[in-house]
């Protein structure tokens, strides 16, 4: 079973989306802030990493800084789930080498679940 | 004999006598000059031939007149006639000749005393010149003279009022002088004069204060010996180091003492036609440049502070209308669709206000790569479906038969260009009309054509159809929602891939919308 984890501080989106991806056969777990994030990554080595951007104590552009100094877990494919996405911050997640961009009002859970499946499979 | 010879000397003497009358009577004849005789009483008894002539009267007449009655002020005469008796010779008095015609001529008077041998006074000579012709020249003179300083006093007073003209036209002209210096140093915007040769002649306050220098240090100088002022530098530097009227506006940012914006434009001095040199206008556009920046950091920031909870309402009406949490009835189910249909076109607002601070802040289209703009077309075709069935619209896909070239888009914007054309053209259509998108091509650029048959555009409007927020009358009538922002952002998006955007409209026939995308080679 591949381990995704849910990096996100609004706490409906990241239960709606475990859900979803539950019920799509993934073993899920989230975490609030980027710090946190951090440790469960170190920890738990998912398969990938859902991360937003805008978060209390660490953000996702921080962690990504973080998790690229790690040979084995740079490897971890990462999708950004934002509110965000001017294109100074896509500039420098591409450099950081993310996969995908997700502004979360124009996409829906299935579409991520989507994304997740194209990452994975 | 002696008798003889008495008679021979009386006859002697009576033809020397004759001698002498006829003497002295061809004498008085000749002579121009009127003169009379007058006894003591006052009486003519002899006047020459001139004289008789000048009063125009017979010796039968004249002799034996009083001589007072010839002339016009009578007791003259006679105070004339007893001064002559007394003095026994006066000259040159004016009197008035009078005559029965009226016709008075000036004359000057002389007299004298005549006596017998014992001295005793027996009358006088009277003498009369005619000083009329004199007197006509004098006066003709005095009216000439009286003409002459009358014309000079006309002209001396012409000339004083040209000279007060001339003083008021001075007074005007330094008050003027003073009025426009007064505007010229109270101007909110900096200034610098130039003349020809570059050097600064002329310098404001305001430009005093924003280039933090003193009128003293810099006048008479051009630019470049002006090496103290390091905000006069940094303007020289912005101008390309030269002072030249190009008709563009240069931006200027100064960070002493404090960040400042300055709108930079330099225009000729013209006088006469003459350019005589050029002036530096400094506008200060800081608080504009603030305001705008204000703005834009609002919009961007409440546009993505709005989409997280829109985003929670999203997924968590998605989930539900997918059934993850279980099967809903109808009903329940029709009243989420509506809830998650209302909150979508939210976050089609706020996706629009968004795009809308880019734009201004410049930082909109951004990632370029080949796309085909027929499979774009398609993608958003589908999107649209629903929309289509709703309103029976016939939209028609009229493909191209050859394959067209690739286009360098940012695909996502020009995404949004189609969604918007094709959403315009639907919503503002009758129910069951008709939409058309067709493509076109040549060796420059590849044109996209949106025709629907709906409501169109009223000509006093269609000027107005790019402006941001900008709806016609008709179209808010039809639908009470939407932003305004559609078109403005359509424009925006095809101008920063370089192509053009534009729409033919009638009133209640429909609308033609027509962009075009510069097929790179």
């Amino acid at each position: 079973m591949k381990k995704i984890i849910i990096i996100e501080d609004e706490e409906t989106l990241s239960n709606l989306l475990q859900r979803k991806l539950i019920q799509k056969g993934y073993q899920v777990e989230v975490a609030k802030d980027g710090q946190e994030g951090l440790e469960r990554i170190k920890a738990n080595k998912p398969d990938l990493i859902l991360l937003d951007i805008v978060m209390p104590k660490m953000g996702g552009f921080e962690l990504m800084e973080k998790v690229r100094l790690d040979e084995e877990l740079k490897k971890i494919p990462i999708i950004i789930i934002s509110n965000s996405g001017q294109p100074v911050e896509l500039d420098r997640a591409k450099e950081l080498g993310v996969r995908d961009w997700l502004i979360k009002t124009n996409f829906d859970p299935q579409e991520v679940v989507d994304k997740v499946k194209k990452q994975l499979d | 004999m002696k008798r003889e010879e008495d008679c021979f000397i009386s006859q002697q003497a009576r033809e020397d006598l004759e001698n002498l009358e006829r003497y002295i009577e061809e004498l008085s004849g000749f002579l121009p000059l009127p003169v009379c005789t007058i006894n003591p009483a006052g009486l003519i008894i002899d006047a020459n031939q001139a004289f008789k002539d000048l009063t125009k009267h017979k010796e039968s007449y004249i002799i034996g007149q009083g001589i007072e009655s010839l002339f016009e002020d009578k007791k003259l005469v006679r105070d004339f006639l007893k001064r002559v008796f007394e003095e026994e010779k006066v000259e040159y008095q004016e009197m008035v000749l009078c005559f029965q015609d009226k016709c008075d001529i000036t004359v000057n008077v002389s007299a004298r005393a005549r006596k017998d041998s014992q001295g005793n006074i027996i009358g006088c000579f009277w003498a009369i010149f005619d000083i009329s012709e004199l007197k006509k020249l004098q006066e003709n003179l005095e009216k000439k003279v009286e003409d002459r300083t009358k014309a000079l006093e006309e002209a001396k007073s012409s000339l004083l009022n040209i000279l007060e003209d001339t003083e008021e036209a001075r007074k005007n002209i330094e008050q003027e002088r003073n009025k426009t210096r007064a505007i010229l140093v109270n101007l909110p915007n900096g200034l610098i004069v130039f003349d020809k040769q570059g050097r600064i002649i002329q310098i404001n306050s305001e430009a005093e204060r924003v280039l933090n220098l003193k009128e003293a240090d810099v006048l008479n100088k051009t630019i470049s010996q002006v090496s103290k002022s390091p905000n006069l530098t940094k303007l020289y530097q912005t101008l390309g180091g030269k002072i030249e009227w190009t008709g563009q506006k240069y931006e200027l940012v100064l960070d002493e003492p404090l960040q400042r914006f300055f709108q930079v434009s330099i225009a000729p001095v013209v006088i006469k036609k003459e350019v005589v040199g050029l002036m530096i206008v400094l506008h200060d556009v800081t608080r504009g440049k603030e305001i705008e920046r204000l703005k834009t950091e609002f919009v961007s920031i409440a546009a993505h502070q709005l989409r997280t909870p829109l985003s929670a309402i999203k997924w968590s009406l998605k989930m539900l209308l997918d059934g993850d949490v279980g099967s809903l009835m109808p009903e329940q189910l029709d009243f989420l669709k509506k809830g998650y249909e209302s909150n979508e076109r939210m976050i089609t607002l706020v996706n629009d206000l968004l795009n809308v601070a880019r734009i201004e802040e410049g930082r909109f289209v951004y990632d370029l790569t080949s796309q085909s703009l027929e499979e774009i077309i398609k993608k958003e075709i589908d999107e649209l479906s629903k929309v289509i069935a709703k309103k029976k619209i016939k939209l028609i896909f009229d493909k191209p038969k050859r394959t067209l070239p690739k286009v360098e888009v940012d695909k996502e914007k020009i995404s949004i260009v189609i969604q918007n054309l094709l959403d315009n053209a639907i919503r503002f259509n009758n129910p069951g009309g008709k939409v058309t998108i067709s493509m076109e091509y040549d060796k420059i650029n590849l044109k996209v054509i949106v025709k629907d048959d709906g409501i169109g555009i009223p000509k006093d409007q269609q000027k107005r159809i790019f402006d941001k927020f900008f709806r016609t009358n008709n179209a808010i009538r039809l639908e009470t929602e939407g932003t305004g922002l559609g078109l403005f952002i359509c424009k925006n998006i095809i101008k920063a891939h370089g192509g053009r955007i534009w729409f033919e409209s009638e009133k209640d026939k429909g609308s033609i919308f027509c962009f075009t995308l510069p097929i790179k080679s």
